[in-house]
């Protein structure tokens, strides 16, 4: 592979000594070479230059001693001796994972982005993985999704705000995207880094002092009016649409700290999430009114799985702690009012941008099913091995031509819906318009399947699909009747 | 050389060609030649065939514009062969990894044996493993108490010259779906010698559609008592003659 493109590590080191060696290395024996290591000591320190001196590398470029000052002015300092055609700020006490910088590389040259960025591990005792999520400028007003040392076009880095306390690099990529630079999100994980409770980020991490903080950043970058926080169980494209469409935050976790939202919209409600949900609504101010979206899976879920006086003492304490219960549909409605829960029913709306998604050009199909069709889908996998299927939680509509559901619940997934008005084909057992219904008989859905790869290689969408549902939805009521429930 | 030939008919079995091609292309025995025969068919099977046979050049495609049966098609196949051995095989079966290799190494090891026989596992259209079935040996008196020989006709394995000699019968028999019958009948009253293997080595479909659904059972009974009882004759008539 060419080499030419070089990349540069600016790295500020305080109180990282012990860790200094091993991430050293983990660079230097990278196997893509073309890399250089500028060290910035953040206040003098004898025994991380020996380290750094033991390594008789000529891509150690420079070793310079400031002031101890914070990681922000170390890296800004460090920044001036950049001769690379990328920079990344890394952290003295990451490892980066083999083959990194080569990834880096070749994504920088592929997909002309301006940043590249992954997940990565904790050096834990399961390597537990972090994952981040695909660029997507809104969601980063929302929270920030992409660590420090993730590399950068050197002409663009605007340098560390040294005035923030904290959340730099939030601040730093909010920057980016706000002049319409782009990231890329690279699957898997990147390095490895060690997890320490006591580490600068993580000092004063008192709920209080954190929302001081944000409070600051939002401020700096205009980010006004996020006065409902979505969340969603499960499939987080869930609440991340609501929360684009009507310009309010999204959070997978808005009770990881105190937060100042008014509401928090959560979707669904899972009998195996259940800490995760109750979590959400923690640390929120008093008057904050908690609702809950079910799906209607979700439910049922809870009906079949879970004992029934346990069912009854949840019901309880929902009926005390929400505020709010909004549903799917009737059917839901009516289960939830067996459990003495009342409930209003108003479909989840669904963002009218769906509707530009084009077809992938490779045919692909997502899939949802349960313990009754799970044979049958693996049958069907089987069967057709020039068919890409999936199924799991990041459903991403431009990814699929087309949806599959069956399942023995008695409601449809909503997703159908979804997948119905992005002009996508779906097979399926229930009775939706425009909807292919078919048994769950292998060769009827294996004819079908064909058929609609024919027809997505023509590049025709499912057109009077697209129409009919979107006409049936309604997100200004949808939006109406949320803010309602604020008082 | 190829060592082995699989013979492969194919009639409107699009969702499940691929993992019968898919068991074959990763035989251990690599020297194996696949003869798949589009029989008419009216469905995508073509279109998975395709795929396979553009990525090996081990398979060979034949193509009929009209459906002729599997008589016609395994004949057909069996002439074409070009290893000695020839390896039954449906495109709703699959092959257990080993299953040319143990066959090429058994009629390696038996040089009078002309028709080797195995064990299968019966699984549900969905793949799902059924039963587990053991080969027996073959019994003319199994045949003539019973009405069925216990062979898998899936599980066969023969050499070209034997089923060059003795040919599936077309007609009635294949309408019926009883030409594999029919065929192990005539091996064997051709003096063929059988022999069973109670390895395991092919997965065998047991599909609800097929040739099974719309059997006249009256016309098999009277075909098969047909035989039989001519089978009886020609035998006490060799038996006068001694």
């Amino acid at each position: 592979m060419e080499q030419e493109s070089k990349i540069s590590f600016v790295l500020p080191v305080y109180q990282t000594e012990k860790f200094l060696e091993k991430c050293i290395k983990s660079l230097l024996e990278q196997d893509y070479k073309n890399l250089e290591l500028i060290f910035v000591m953040d206040g003098k320190s004898q025994k991380a230059e020996n380290i750094i001196k033991k390594f008789k590398d000529k891509r150690i470029i420079k070793v310079l001693t400031v002031d101890h000052g914070g990681a922000p002015k170390a890296r800004n300092e460090g920044y001036k001796y950049v001769t690379g055609d990328y920079v990344s700020f890394w952290d003295s006490d990451c490892y980066a994972e083999p083959g990194m910088v080569r990834m880096w590389v070749k994504i920088f040259k592929e997909e002309k982005v301006d940043f590249v960025y992954s997940g990565y591990r904790f050096n834990d005792e399961n390597l537990s993985f972090l994952p981040s999520q695909p660029w997507d400028a809104y969601l980063l007003t929302c929270g920030n999704y992409i660590s420090t040392v993730f590399p950068m076009r050197k002409e663009i880095f605007p340098g560390f705000d040294e005035k923030l306390e904290s959340l730099q690099d939030w601040d730093l990529w909010l920057t980016l995207s706000e002049k319409g630079y782009k990231g890329y999100m690279l699957e898997g994980s990147a390095f490895v880094t060690e997890f320490r409770p006591n580490s600068i980020s993580q000092i004063g991490c008192k709920p209080e002092v954190w929302i001081d903080r944000y409070n600051i950043v939002r401020k700096k970058h205009n980010i006004f009016g996020r006065d409902i926080c979505f969340s969603s169980i499960i499939h987080h494209f869930r609440g991340q649409d609501l929360a684009k469409e009507f310009k309010q935050d999204y959070q997978v976790e808005p009770g990881h700290i105190r937060n100042e939202y008014r509401l928090i919209y959560c979707i669904g409600m899972y009998p195996n999430q259940l800490p995760e949900t109750a979590r959400k609504f923690s640390h929120s101010p008093s008057d904050c009114q908690k609702v809950i979206h079910w799906t209607g899976d979700d439910i049922e879920a809870i009906f079949y799985t879970m004992p029934y006086i346990q069912v009854k003492v949840l019901a309880e304490a929902l009926n005390k702690i929400i505020n709010k219960h909004f549903c799917e549909n009737n059917t839901t409605k009516e289960m939830l009012k067996e459990l003495g829960i009342e409930s209003e029913v108003l479909p989840l709306p669904i963002s009218k941008s769906i509707s530009n998604i084009p077809l992938n050009k490779n045919f692909c199909v997502y899939y949802e099913s349960d313990n009754s069709s799970k044979e049958f889908f693996e049958q069907l996998i089987k069967s057709n091995p020039d068919i890409e299927f999936n199924d799991g939680s990041m459903i991403k509509i431009e990814d699929y031509n087309c949806f599959m559901s069956f399942t023995r619940s008695s409601m449809p997934s909503e997703n159908i819906k979804r997948f119905l008005c992005a002009g996508r084909y779906v097979i399926t057992n229930y009775d939706m318009l425009y909807a292919n219904k078919k048994p769950m008989d292998l060769k009827e859905v294996c004819a079908n399947l064909r058929e609609i790869k024919k027809l997505c290689k023509e590049k025709k969408i499912n057109e009077k699909a697209q129409k009919y549902w979107l006409e049936q939805t309604d997100n200004d009521k949808f939006i109406e009747k949320v803010k309602q429930c604020i008082k | 050389m190829y060592k082995v030939t699989f013979v492969v008919p194919v009639y409107n079995k699009a969702e499940f060609i691929s993992e019968s091609l898919n068991s074959l292309v990763n035989q251990s025995l690599r020297d194996i030649e696949i003869l798949v025969i589009n029989d008419g068919s009216t469905d995508h099977s073509q279109d998975i065939i395709d795929l396979y046979s553009e990525k090996d050049d081990r398979i060979k495609v034949i193509k009929f514009d009209i459906n002729g049966g599997a008589s016609e098609a395994r004949n057909y196949g069996n002439e074409k062969a070009s290893a000695d051995l020839i390896c039954v095989q449906d495109a709703d079966d699959i092959a257990m990894p080993k299953r040319a290799e143990v066959i090429y190494t058994k009629f390696d090891r038996f040089k009078d044996i002309d028709i080797l026989h195995s064990s299968f596992i019966a699984i549900t259209p969905l793949g799902k493993i059924d039963a587990y079935v053991k080969s027996q040996p073959f019994s003319i008196d199994n045949v003539i108490r019973d009405g069925f020989t216990y062979i898998g006709h899936t599980t066969m394995a023969y050499k070209k010259k034997v089923v060059n000699a003795v040919k599936y019968t077309l007609g009635e028999w294949s309408k019926q779906g009883i030409e594999d019958w029919k065929l192990q009948m005539d091996l064997f009253c051709a003096g063929y010698k059988f022999k069973n293997l109670s390895d395991f080595l092919i997965m065998y479909r047991m599909t609800s559609t097929g040739l099974y659904a719309n059997r006249d059972e009256k016309q098999v009974k009277i075909l098969k008592e047909g035989y039989l009882k001519n089978y009886e004759k020609s035998k006490s008539f060799i038996r006068m003659l001694k």
